[in-house]
């Protein structure tokens, strides 16, 4: 297990891989977002990602999509994308029309896993962490135990945000990429329904 | 804007609030010395940088700049310094650099007390 810090600002990014080393655990870091992405490429030990939003190049939610793509292998089968911290100097309430904070609106409807802001409370990091890592497998995920309760506090936590919003166009949004992923489940159970048969 | 005092009314620093940068070190001095030179030594750059975007009337690096650099002022102090990033950041962000240079010179007064009062703190509490 391994928790990589990206941030383009050198001393933050110290600051923090330093700071996590000191929590006890196993870190490295990158001062852009394309760096980070060929970390997450060639070291299957990463499974927690901690970014700032705003960085030249790639941002943190652009990093954030690219890794959901991202095909990563070990020997027992495929590796679920990284978890995500997202940090922010930003303020959600501050000023809409901002393109920064819409980014950061777009990491909440997105489901990046947790948002922080800087700078960064320390216990709440390291509860953080420590809550991901345990639900985090030791290796790869292939199939047995799937954690259904953070995801769908997660789901809910979202339609909470998107109502206390009053933006419409997120909840039709969101309504949308519900009905996708309903639509896949669907399938999935058919597809076994078949085999069974 | 120029501050010589370093002491105010209500504690020891004018800017830092010592005991929270201590926390953020965890109470470990050395770490703690190490994050303090490792910010000094970034200062002049970011100030450059901030000063080279001024100039050239380049809005959207001030804004970028002087956010990256607020977001570690932040650990320090979120008095003056902070404050002064957060105007320039939103003077890139809106195109509006007429006044850029005047806060610009008040925050290379300010990041020197700040670095002063770092200094400080460090011989005080990494002996």
């Amino acid at each position: 297990m391994k928790i990589l810090v990206v941030d383009d600002v050198g001393y933050t990014c110290h600051f923090h891989a330093r700071l996590i080393e000191k929590f006890g655990y196993r870190c490295c870091s990158a001062t852009s977002g394309f760096e980070a992405l060929n970390l997450l490429k060639t070291d299957n030990d990463i499974n927690i990602v901690i970014t700032d939003l705003m960085m030249r190049g790639m941002d943190g939610v652009d990093l954030y999509k690219e890794a959901q793509h991202l095909e990563r292998f070990t020997d027992d089968g495929q590796l679920d994308p990284p978890q995500f911290i997202l940090m922010t100097a930003l303020r959600l309430e501050k000023n809409s029309n901002d393109k920064d904070v819409q980014r950061l609106k777009l990491a909440k409807e997105l489901g990046i896993d947790k948002i922080m802001f800087k700078p960064l409370d320390q216990d709440e990091l390291r509860e953080t962490l420590k809550d991901m890592l345990m639900g985090a497998p030791e290796g790869s995920i292939t199939s047995q135990t799937v954690d259904l309760y953070t995801p769908a506090q997660k789901i809910k936590d979202a339609v909470n945000d998107i109502i206390e919003s009053g933006n419409s166009t997120a909840a039709e949004q969101f309504i949308e990429c519900l009905n996708g992923e309903v639509h896949h489940l669907q399938e999935f159970l058919s597809k076994l329904e078949t085999v069974q048969n | 804007m120029m501050n010589t005092n370093t002491t105010s009314n209500t504690g020891q620093w004018r800017l830092i609030d010592g005991d929270r940068i201590l926390d953020m070190a965890m109470g470990d001095t050395e770490f703690l010395a190490e994050l303090i030179e490792l910010f000094m030594s970034t200062v002049p750059e970011q100030m450059c940088e901030i000063g080279l975007a001024i100039e050239r009337k380049q809005a959207e690096t001030l804004a970028i700049t002087a956010h990256g650099f607020k977001g570690t002022v932040a650990n320090y102090t979120r008095e003056e310094p902070f404050r002064l990033l957060q105007t320039l950041e939103d003077d890139g962000k809106s195109n509006q650099l007429q006044d850029a240079s005047i806060s610009y010179a008040a925050l290379e007064n300010e990041m020197q007390e700040l670095i002063s009062e770092l200094n400080m703190l460090m011989a005080q509490v990494c002996r």
